[in-house]
């Protein structure tokens, strides 16, 4: 059977195909003119997967390079403070060393007033804000991190209170890797290492065997409270041994009793100078060789006694300026403890000898803030220290602050390390970027050159559909019926 | 005789010419059949021993069909009718979860990398802002999108109503249309008329349902929907829709008691759409909002923002049994058995941890509050009201939900004047406990060989520590995985010990999320999500950290880890993952369908060709006819001319 084809069908025919046509033409076009391949899911529902995939990555790279931008730039002014803290130390450098040849107090005066203006600058940088946030407060970036107290008139250090955190504060910059941004002040202006405790002073209190947790520097107070003296010599303390002997500990006194019933005769500290006493003397003033002095009754001198007799110097010991004291229990680690801090020391007070004010240093504990106001006070030489002894205090803070100086070019290093990273990260970021825009691209942009084909060949076969219909409907059996 | 004979052809050929005039005019009538006229010869009558015809007469007036065709083109354009409404219900879900800006998908990474960026400045209250404006976005984004698909069921349920009634009335047209026929039928020819409108009547309802169709000998046909056949004769056939109350639509007759099967057809397709593929991604959409938000939620309750910890928290979600089980109590995430640690900071700022075990097979609301309020310095109460639950600490106590560690720990069996005490975080992987044993006695810093021994949970020696000389007495020694301990000076004595708890994961039965307690979000799905009230107005409520510190992050972290976790489709998809699965199957689906009606439409055109190659009218091919008709036309009158004439000169012969 012969297939009829009838003009409905051609009809039929002809807008079927003219709406294909006619639905790519629309199509390439508005590739074409979008320049998107896919608009829709169903476009390309494996290619939209891929597509949504790298527009997530590259929308999660965007963050992570804000995040990596931020950063910087709060490492960048981190560096920057650092850096004016590093300059702030070598002025300082230089000012100690002036100090340490020069010998005019006039002139260390005036490098103190130096050091004070630095400290004051130390001081800003340490509160430094950027952006709203504490740069050296660690992760407590919305409270100021360094306050500090003036010098107490009893002649206590500097007290410098931190309330920052100890934690310094991490951002994540994405793909697991973070990096430090706010610094734990802490670490970077505070205290470094604990060295071996010193004592400066003639007491004869040595530094004892356990580790001390006081810092920076105090003094050691070394009181006289008792004096006692062994043997049958008749010799008691004076009125105003207790209050005003200076001996502390094992000493020796020699009485030698002229008068053969104890009436009088001569006393003898350690060997000194020969001291006459009579029998109505209750508060003789002995000094010794040292200037150790005691003050010792001599009313009952045992008639004829002439020889050494012991005698035992009680004492205490105080750190925190007589506020709490400790007796001297002559051992190789007393514990000394400041009351006010609840810090300690361990003293060997076997060797102490005398009453007096030691002048106690732990070396590594001071922040940078103290070792400023230490030097200051060393250049004043408000401890009143001997030109000697004043010039090695001079020297550990030149140490102090070299050690102080490695301390921020360490953390420099590490910023600048850090800040190295971010960049190489930043980089790394936008070069992903590129790549995933580039892979996002080549799935959904339209390949232009095989759109305009294709819209060439559908506009084509439109054409050819009108044309043909046109020609076969053009022919008609009327026209040739007369 | 020649004249009766010649008026016979005149009057077949006007009849020819009738018909052809008829197929012309309805050339491109849709459902016309092209009509044949058949003619035959008249009886012949005896003339003088001879027999000679008596003309000619129309036989039949034929429509052309080709039956088989024409039943397969019918089940075609069901399906066709099927294929199409499916396309574009598709299309339009395809629409709706489209991925761009200011969509769901674009909402979602939004929240996540406001959340990553705030890791730089989490203090800042801007980026606090915006990550909460991101996560209001969301929420509407999710609500958009299911009152979206909501409506779009419901447009779904008028449609198939629509359809419904169309149905009805063309079934009442079809019936009428058969009455009419049967009459016509019994009385005269087959009306051939009648017939295409019935048939096209028949095409039409095929679009809208599977439908097949039966002639009958009167006429008539009977029509079979699915599994219910109708004789079209009857007219009180109705079909209506039937919706239960769990919102399954069908479309059902006699008095709704029956239900149609729908195979084809666009009814089909819609009552589908209704039933399965809107609800399907329905039922994706509220399994990522529910997934996002218990999971968010439960990151977010165990850390505290740079307000710090709480003093008074409300549960955000309820409970519908507050006396049952809480695996019973009608909570929309589930609870499991295990311990709730708690952080207690006192108003000198000391820590101290308590934890309360839960099982959830047995312990309900009331017995939670009830262990909650045993732990000193906290209250536990349940609004009889909303049936939510109320955390309140005592005046200048503060309590939270992060696993930072207690400062004091453990010292039952510790006597020295040393107190120690803990600090740092612990970044162990599973809750766990270290116990730190004195070896020696001795003065913390200051004497020979005095040690801390430090055993994890299982008695495993972790590590060894000088607290003797060469140790600083109030300094921090790090022990492991983030704990320190410091000692103050003072002794300690040998065979001492103490203990610290190390969490991991501060809330091991999830009630923290189910109770809505320090939510971020509010709401179980995706119709219901909202953020929470009290994070709106608080910006600095947004969980950052587990201690509250302006710059501390750790959340952060988390939060991103989260982000990438493959929580979904058994652990196999992370959220936008998810987002984006969806997405592309229903691309997927839309482009399949697409094919399969490209498919149908070809072999529905195929259908037509062949029915119109027998049925359809060719215009030049009926002109053909028609000069036929014509030339019969002229030559029966010439006939009758001749004739006329003969008998003419006849009757001048008589004159």
């Amino acid at each position: 059977m012969s297939f009829r084809v009838t003009s409905f069908a051609i009809e039929n025919q002809t807008l079927r195909f003219a709406a294909r046509h006619s639905a790519d033409v629309f199509r390439f076009q508005r590739q074409i003119t979008s320049g998107v391949r896919i608009h829709r899911p169903s476009d390309d529902p494996i290619a939209f997967r891929n597509i949504s995939s790298l527009n997530r990555q590259f929308n999660e790279l965007n963050t992570d390079l804000t995040t990596v931008r931020s950063t910087e730039a709060v490492l960048n002014n981190s560096v920057s403070q650092i850096q004016e803290v590093s300059q702030l130390i070598t002025s300082a450098v230089t000012a100690v060393q002036q100090g340490i040849q020069s010998n005019e107090p006039t002139d260390r005066n005036a490098l103190a007033l130096e050091i004070e203006g630095i400290l004051n600058q130390l001081k800003v940088v340490a509160n430094t804000s950027f952006n709203g946030n504490y740069l050296f407060a660690g992760t407590r970036t919305d409270q100021q991190p360094f306050s500090f107290d003036s010098p107490a008139a009893d002649g206590r250090p500097l007290s410098v209170t931190y309330a920052g955190s100890e934690d310094d504060a991490n951002v994540l910059i994405g793909s697991g890797l973070t990096v430090k941004s706010y610094y734990n002040g802490n670490d970077l202006f505070g205290r470094g290492d604990r060295q071996q405790s010193l004592v400066i002073g003639n007491t004869g209190a040595q530094p004892g065997s356990g580790t001390d947790t006081l810092t920076s520097r105090a003094s050691l107070v070394v009181s006289h409270t008792t004096t006692t003296y062994a043997g049958t010599s008749g010799i008691v303390p004076g009125g105003s041994s207790n209050e005003s002997d200076t001996l502390i500990g094992q000493h020796e006194l020699e009485i030698v009793d002229l008068s053969g019933d104890g009436s009088s005769g001569t006393v003898s500290l350690n060997g000194g100078q020969l001291i006459p006493f009579n029998a109505s003397q209750t508060d003789l003033r002995v000094e010794g060789p040292t200037g150790e002095v005691i003050f010792v009754d001599t009313t009952n001198i045992a008639a004829g006694f002439s020889g050494t007799v012991s005698l035992t110097g009680n004492g205490t010991l105080s750190v925190d300026g007589g506020i709490s004291s400790t007796a001297i229990d002559f051992s190789d680690s007393q514990v000394v403890s400041d009351s006010v801090t609840n810090g300690f020391i361990t003293i060997n007070s076997q060797s102490i000898r005398r009453t007096g004010i030691d002048h106690l240093e732990f070396p590594g504990t001071s922040s940078a803030f103290e070792i400023l106001d230490n030097l200051s006070a060393d250049l004043r030489n408000v401890r009143s220290l001997p030109p000697g002894e004043l010039e090695d205090s001079l020297d550990r803070r030149f140490g102090e602050l070299e050690s102080l100086q490695g301390n921020l070019l360490d953390v420099l290093g590490e910023q600048s390390t850090t800040l190295r990273t971010l960049e190489s990260v930043g980089f790394r970021i936008e070069s992903n970027q590129l790549e995933t825009q580039i892979f996002a691209s080549d799935l959904q942009a339209t390949d232009i050159s095989e759109a305009a084909l294709r819209l060439t060949n559908a506009e084509s076969l439109l054409e050819y559909t009108f044309a043909v219909t046109a020609q076969i409907t053009s022919i008609d059996i009327l026209d040739f019926l007369r | 005789m020649s004249l009766l004979i010649g008026l016979s052809a005149l009057r077949s050929s006007q009849t020819g010419l009738d018909v052809i005039s008829q197929n012309i005019t309805n050339a491109g009538t849709p459902g016309y059949h092209r009509q044949s006229v058949h003619f035959e010869s008249l009886n012949e009558d005896s003339f003088r021993g001879r027999r000679i015809g008596s003309g000619v007469s129309v036989n039949d007036i034929e429509r052309i069909r080709y039956q088989i065709i024409e039943g397969f083109l019918t089940e075609t354009i069901s399906e066709v009718g099927n294929v199409q409404q499916r396309l574009s219900v598709e299309s339009q879900l395809e629409v709706l979860f489209l991925p761009g800006e200011g969509t769901l998908q674009s909402a979602l990474d939004t929240l996540f990398n406001d959340i990553a960026g705030l890791g730089s400045a989490p203090g800042d209250n801007t980026s606090r802002n915006q990550v909460i404006q991101s996560g209001e976005q969301l929420a509407n984004r999710f609500q958009g999108l299911a009152e979206q698909l909501q409506g779009f069921k419901s447009s779904l349920s008028t449609q198939i109503e629509d359809e419904i009634n169309a149905l009805n009335g063309e079934i009442e047209e079809l019936s009428r249309l058969n009455q009419e026929i049967v009459v016509a039928t019994s009385t005269g020819g087959p009306p051939n008329g009648l017939l295409d409108i019935r048939d096209e009547l028949i095409n039409q309802i095929a679009e809208r349902v599977n439908v097949t169709k039966q002639d009958l000998p009167d006429g008539s046909v009977s029509l079979t929907f699915g599994n219910y056949s109708i004789s079209t004769t009857i007219t009180e056939i109705e079909f209506s829709l039937t919706e239960t109350t769990d919102g399954q639509a069908s479309v059902t007759f006699s008095g709704g008691q029956r239900q149609l099967q729908l195979s084809s057809g666009r009814l089909a397709s819609l009552v589908e759409s209704h039933n399965e593929v809107v609800p399907h991604y329905v039922e994706k959409l509220n399994e990522l909002a529910a997934t996002l938000i218990r999971n968010f939620d439960q990151e977010h309750a165990t850390g505290v923002g740079s307000a710090g910890a709480f003093s008074r928290l409300v549960g955000n979600r309820a409970v519908d049994f507050p006396s049952l089980p809480l695996a019973q109590a009608g909570l929309a995430f589930p609870v499991e058995s295990g311990n709730l640690h708690f952080s207690i900071t006192d108003p000198s700022g000391n820590r101290r941890n308590e934890f309360i075990s839960i099982d959830a097979s047995t312990d309900s609301l009331e017995d939670l509050a009830a262990q909650i309020d045993s732990l000193e310095n906290l209250n536990a109460s349940i609004d009889p009201q909303t049936n939510q639950i109320q955390i309140v600490a005592s005046s200048g106590y503060q309590f939270d939900f992060s696993r930072a560690l207690a400062a004091e720990p453990e010292l039952d069996s510790f006597s020295g004047s040393s107190i120690p005490s803990i600090s740092g975080t612990y970044d162990g992987d599973s809750n766990s406990q270290f116990t730190f044993e004195i070896i020696n006695d001795g003065a913390i810093g200051i004497s020979e060989n005095l040690t801390l021994r430090v055993s994890d949970a299982n008695g495993n020696l972790v590590t060894d520590i000088n607290i003797g000389n060469g140790y600083e007495a109030g300094t921090e020694i790090e022990v492991a995985d983030g704990v320190s301990v410091t000692f103050p000076p003072g002794d300690v004595l040998a065979g001492d010990t103490f203990s610290v708890p190390l969490i991991s994961n501060p809330d091991e039965t999830g009630l923290l999320s189910a109770l809505g307690l320090n939510s971020f979000f509010n709401g179980i799905d995706a119709s219901t999500i909202s953020v929470d009230q009290r994070i709106s107005d608080s910006p600095e409520l947004f969980s950052t950290s587990i201690n509250g510190d302006a710059a501390s992050s750790s959340k952060i972290a988390q939060f991103d880890a989260l982000n990438r976790e493959r929580l979904l489709s058994g652990e196999t998809l992370t959220f936008s993952e998810f987002l984006v699965g969806v997405s592309t199957e229903i691309g997927t689906s839309v482009q399949a369908t697409q094919r399969e009606n490209t498919g149908l439409e070809a072999l529905l055109s195929q259908h037509q060709q062949e029915r119109d190659s027998v049925s359809g009218v060719d215009v030049n091919e009926e002109f053909v006819r028609l000069t036929q008709y014509q030339r019969s036309y002229e030559a029966a009158v010439r006939v009758i001319q001749t004739a006329e004439s003969v008998l003419d000169e006849l009757f001048q012969i008589i004159r």
